[in-house]
């Protein structure tokens, strides 16, 4: 891109578009992109560099918390962005384009956890919050991660955007695709299975 | 909200927290020109969180050790089996969950440095204001046209320098310390060549 281009693309007037709020990501990350993609002229490269700016780091630490190890994080949330891009000409509710971006984080999250149960399963690292991990974590919060990840997958999702992403209903069940319904029954059977859990481990 | 809820949730922001700024990759398509300069408070974690890599091992390791320790000779401290941390406070800048945005206070620098000192192994630790962090920075990299982040006395943070016995186990200590409050992070100084 030239500096004249440059220039253009900062002076764009197009009005912001109105991404999803999204305070949780803020406390995660650099900060959200202050909304300047120019959606409207179809710039993929510009808007989707924005919202990679502002949202990898807290999508990395998304998909962290559910594979349970680095390289895979950064891979899955590459993969997602890098996804998000090609089809962004087709894209056809750009506004929200963060709720896709996070579900497709999801998505590779929960078959990267399925194939690793599979019997020729390949071969991973253990999560950073388990014993063998260099000491990262500390006991009580190893603890806590070993009975979110002994919950079904989409438990342990809602609890997730919940309690990490501290997302509203709504936005949780736009990323987990199901009714706000469902987002409140499957949270409220997970809280209850994880504090059940704790407390045996008492 | 219960107990369980408040555990779940500190524990997920404390694993989260192991990704820092510095370490996601660029974009996996051509990205847009940065914008680095237009928006530097954006990049503030990510200025706090390179300027921690770089001064923790460049500056903490030569310059700043000579002048606020007073030894000329901290090379040869590094070669008899010496191992080093820095120990950087929360600041305003910091993305890590538990510092919520905020300097470190005063109280919690000094049960910081009181807890520092009674770790085992613990030879001796010094505090590197926010001030004496940036002079340093800026006499190493200032004439660096290539350093790609403005960097200001608001987006560095000071840091505790502790030195520790060849000995102990380093990286248990990092953890232990990690999760006091005020922390930002801590990073181990990698030992000299031959060291």
């Amino acid at each position: 891109m030239t500096k004249a281009e440059f220039v253009a693309t900062e002076r764009a007037p197009d009005p912001p578009p109105d991404l999803p709020p999204d305070m949780p990501d803020a406390r995660n990350g650099p900060r959200p992109p202050d909304a300047s993609s120019p959606a409207s002229s179809g710039d993929a490269a510009s808007a989707v560099t924005d919202l990679y700016r502002g949202h990898a780091l807290g999508l990395t630490r998304l998909a962290l918390v559910m594979v349970g190890d680095r390289g895979t994080a950064e891979d899955i949330v590459q993969d997602a962005f890098a996804g998000l891009y090609r089809r962004w000409p087709r894209l056809r509710d750009r506004d929200k384009a963060l709720t896709y971006v996070r579900s497709a984080v999801l998505n590779r999250s929960r078959t990267v956890l399925r194939k690793r149960r599979l019997p020729l399963r390949v071969v991973h690292q253990p999560p950073v919050w388990s014993a063998e991990a260099e000491a990262l974590v500390a006991e009580d919060r190893r603890e806590v991660m070993e009975a979110l990840h002994r919950l079904p997958v989409r438990q342990r999702e809602a609890l997730v955007l919940r309690y990490f992403g501290e997302l509203s209903e709504e936005e949780i069940a736009a990323a987990m695709r199901v009714s706000r319904g469902t987002v409140k029954s499957t949270t409220s059977r997970a809280v209850a299975a994880l504090g059940r859990m704790l407390e045996e481990e008492l | 909200m219960n107990g369980s809820e408040e555990r779940l949730r500190d524990a997920l922001h404390h694993v989260g927290d192991i990704v820092q700024p510095g370490d996601v990759p660029p974009p996996p398509f051509p990205a847009k020109r940065r914008r680095v300069f237009a928006r530097p408070m954006t990049m503030g974690a990510v200025v706090a969180a390179t300027v921690v890599a770089i001064s923790g091992v460049a500056v903490g390791g030569n310059a700043l050790l000579d002048r606020t320790a007073g030894e000329s000779s901290a090379q040869n401290a590094a070669a008899s089996g010496e191992q080093r941390l820095s120990v950087f406070l929360c600041a305003k800048t910091s993305s890590k969950w538990a510092c919520k945005a905020k300097d470190a206070t005063e109280q919690q620098r000094q049960d910081i440095e009181r807890r520092l000192r009674a770790l085992p192994g613990v030879r001796r630790v010094d505090y590197v204001s926010r001030t004496a962090a940036y002079r340093s920075f800026k006499k190493e990299f200032d004439d660096d046209k290539n350093f790609p982040f403005r960097v200001t006395p608001a987006n560095i943070s000071p840091f505790f320098q502790v030195r520790v016995e060849g000995t102990v186990d380093v990286k248990a200590m990092k953890a232990k310390v990690e999760s006091v409050p005020g922390v930002d992070t801590v990073i181990v100084v990698p030992r000299k060549a031959g060291a």
